[in-house]
Parts: C-alpha cells; sequence; structure tokens
C-alpha cells in the first residue's frame, strides 16, 4: 500500500529568498562563465498573515571545481563547505540550501542535479530542503522537499525586497510626514481681488489662510468694498486704466535716462 | 566520557556522548548515522581525518561527500 497525502496549496510554504542573497547570487551567475554551485542557509518563518515561509538566505560558494556543464563542490579541504559549516557553529544546522548556475542554459534539473538532490533527501528525511537552478537569463527553477517524504517541483519562489528595519522605518515616515491633500469647495469670491485668499482649485492650507476659509458675510463686504475702492469690479477681471500715450511717452524717457544713469 | 557533534552537510546534526577513547565511526554510529560514502572533517584536526581518528572532547564530525550539479 502506498499512502498519499495531498497537500492543500496553503500548507505548501513559499520559498522566499531575501535580496542580499538574490543579489550575490544574480552576482555568482553574472561572474562565472562556467557553472558555479553555493549553498546557503534556510530558516523557517510565519508570514504576518500566517503563511508558512522557506527564508533563503546568506549563499556561499565554496572551493569547487567547474566546467562548462557541471559543479562539484569539494566535500573536504580548505575553503570546502565542510570548512564553512564548521565556522557557522550553530548554524551550520541551518544549511538547508543548495543551488547552482547552468550557464546561459535551460534551468531544468538534469540527472546528476536529481541524484545530487535525493542523496541530500537521504540525508536529513525530516527536515525541508532547497535546491534551486539559475542562468543569465534571470530565470530560474526552484525543487521543494518538505520533509516526510513531500516534495513540489518547480515550486514558485518570491524575493523578499525588505528587511523588517526598513519596512518600520518607511511606515514611521509615512505616518510622520505624508498627509493626503484635501480640497474645498469653490465658494464666491472676489475675482482678481489679490486681498482674497480663495479661488478656485486652491487647496486648503493648514497655515495663515486657512481661518479666512470660514469668512462670514461681513469680511466679503469688507473686501468687495476694498475691491471697489481699487477699481475692481465685483466679478470677472479687474479694472485697469488703459495707460494714456503721455504715460507711455514719459516711461520711455524714464527709461532713457535710468539707461543714462547706470552708464555713468 | 566525551561530547561530540556528527554532522552530515547538508542534513542533520545530533550531539553524542562516548567515551574518551571512541572513534569517529563509534560517535557517527551512536548519532544513527554511517560514514559510507562520506568525507570526514574533525575540527580538531586540520586535514587526513579518518574513521579510526579519535575526536577530542567538544569536537564536531562533519560528513560530507561531493556535490555535483550539471
Amino acid at each position: 500500500m502506498t499512502n498519499i497525502e495531498v497537500l492543500d496549496e496553503n500548507q505548501v510554504p513559499l520559498v522566499v529568498m531575501s535580496v542580499g542573497a538574490m543579489a550575490k547570487v544574480q552576482q555568482y551567475v553574472h561572474q562565472c562563465s562556467l557553472e558555479i554551485g553555493w549553498m546557503g542557509l534556510v530558516t523557517r518563518q510565519m508570514s504576518p498573515s500566517g503563511f508558512p515561509m522557506l527564508m533563503l538566505h546568506d549563499p556561499y560558494a565554496p572551493a569547487q571545481e567547474v566546467s562548462g556543464a557541471t559543479t562539484d563542490l569539494d566535500p573536504t579541504g580548505k575553503g570546502s563547505f565542510a570548512d564553512w559549516a564548521i565556522s557557522l557553529g550553530e548554524k551550520a544546522e541551518l544549511i538547508k540550501w543548495w543551488g547552482h548556475s547552468h550557464v546561459n542554459m535551460g534551468v531544468s534539473p538534469s540527472g546528476t542535479d536529481m541524484t545530487t538532490f535525493y542523496e541530500h533527501i537521504e540525508n536529513d528525511k525530516e527536515n525541508p530542503f532547497v535546491m534551486s537552478i539559475h542562468n543569465k537569463k534571470g530565470a530560474s527553477y526552484v525543487n521543494l522537499y518538505l520533509g516526510h517524504g513531500l516534495y513540489v517541483k518547480d515550486a514558485p519562489m518570491v524575493i523578499n525586497y525588505g528587511s523588517q528595519a526598513i519596512i518600520d522605518e518607511v511606515a514611521a515616515e509615512l505616518s510622520q510626514n505624508v498627509r493626503e491633500k484635501t480640497y474645498v469647495k469653490p465658494v464666491a469670491t472676489n475675482f482678481g481681488y489679490t486681498g482674497n485668499p480663495i479661488g478656485y482649485g486652491q487647496s486648503q492650507h493648514t497655515g495663515g489662510g486657512s481661518d479666512r476659509l470660514t469668512a462670514d458675510k461681513s469680511d466679503r463686504k469688507k473686501w468687495n468694498a476694498k475691491g471697489n475702492a481699487l477699481g475692481l469690479r465685483r466679478s470677472g477681471k479687474p479694472q485697469h486704466p488703459k495707460p494714456s500715450v503721455r504715460s507711455k511717452r514719459r516711461g520711455k524717457k524714464q527709461g532713457a535716462s535710468n539707461a543714462g544713469n547706470s552708464a555713468a | 566520557m566525551k561530547y561530540v557533534k556528527v554532522m552530515t552537510i547538508p542534513g542533520r546534526s545530533q550531539q553524542v556522548e562516548v567515551e574518551d577513547s571512541a572513534t569517529v565511526a563509534d560517535c557517527v554510529a551512536k548519532a544513527g548515522m554511517t560514514t559510507d560514502g562520506y568525507q570526514i572533517t574533525l575540527t580538531s584536526q586540520a586535514s587526513g581525518a579518518n574513521a579510526n581518528s579519535v575526536p577530542q572532547n567538544g569536537d564536531d564530525v562533519v560528513l560530507t561527500r561531493q556535490v555535483k550539479g550539471a
């Protein structure tokens, strides 16, 4: 008999790569004209909405021999992943991610890749393990072992572009410094009167002008009276007296004398 | 008695308590793992560790094998 367990979509953890890890992976792939392999850490987290996530971080490319189509990580010796594991101390137990580049080829796993994947699973059948394959075109493929004999082919992976510190910092800045613009309905105004603080489409200010928005009729009468005294009409454009020929000439003469003064 | 941590990378780890004279093979067996097909690294021994090496108290025994991608 074979027991088959069908997982609900929400039971499959989402594979999330930190932006720092992604940047490093991209550089591994970009800077190597041959294949390149690396290992990294995997930690379990729950999203704020309670969704299980497997976080990929801290990739490291240990000593290895590579070719255009292979990458063989040295099991021992200086710079090997055994050395790296020892340097990590307790964190060595989190090494559950093996990734490599297929350079310009497609990212589907080869038979060798799958053999290595199954070998890792044999080492630890209880815990998750992630195999990722990347290429220079930016494509990636993820095989996710969930533990207890379950694994997901071509599992979705997302990039986490922000650390919680950045998220909190931005939230604080937005909360403190950013406010939504509000608009007020246009009211009857004295168009053209420069003392009138309200115009069509003008936004409400929180500064000195805002109190005038509540001006009552007596204020309007004052403005109207003042506007009439300045030669303004009740509505429409201000009435400017047409300049006379005399005043134009005077302006020219004045300009000429000014030019003479400045030359002197 | 001494304490030794046995790890397969990638894989699992387990700390075991063994006799002072216990070899790597003894520690690995007590942890329920095997050395077959694995290379052995000891934290107290820069190179040349094998199944007959005797770990010190607090040592890590790291079991690895070549990781091949293609």
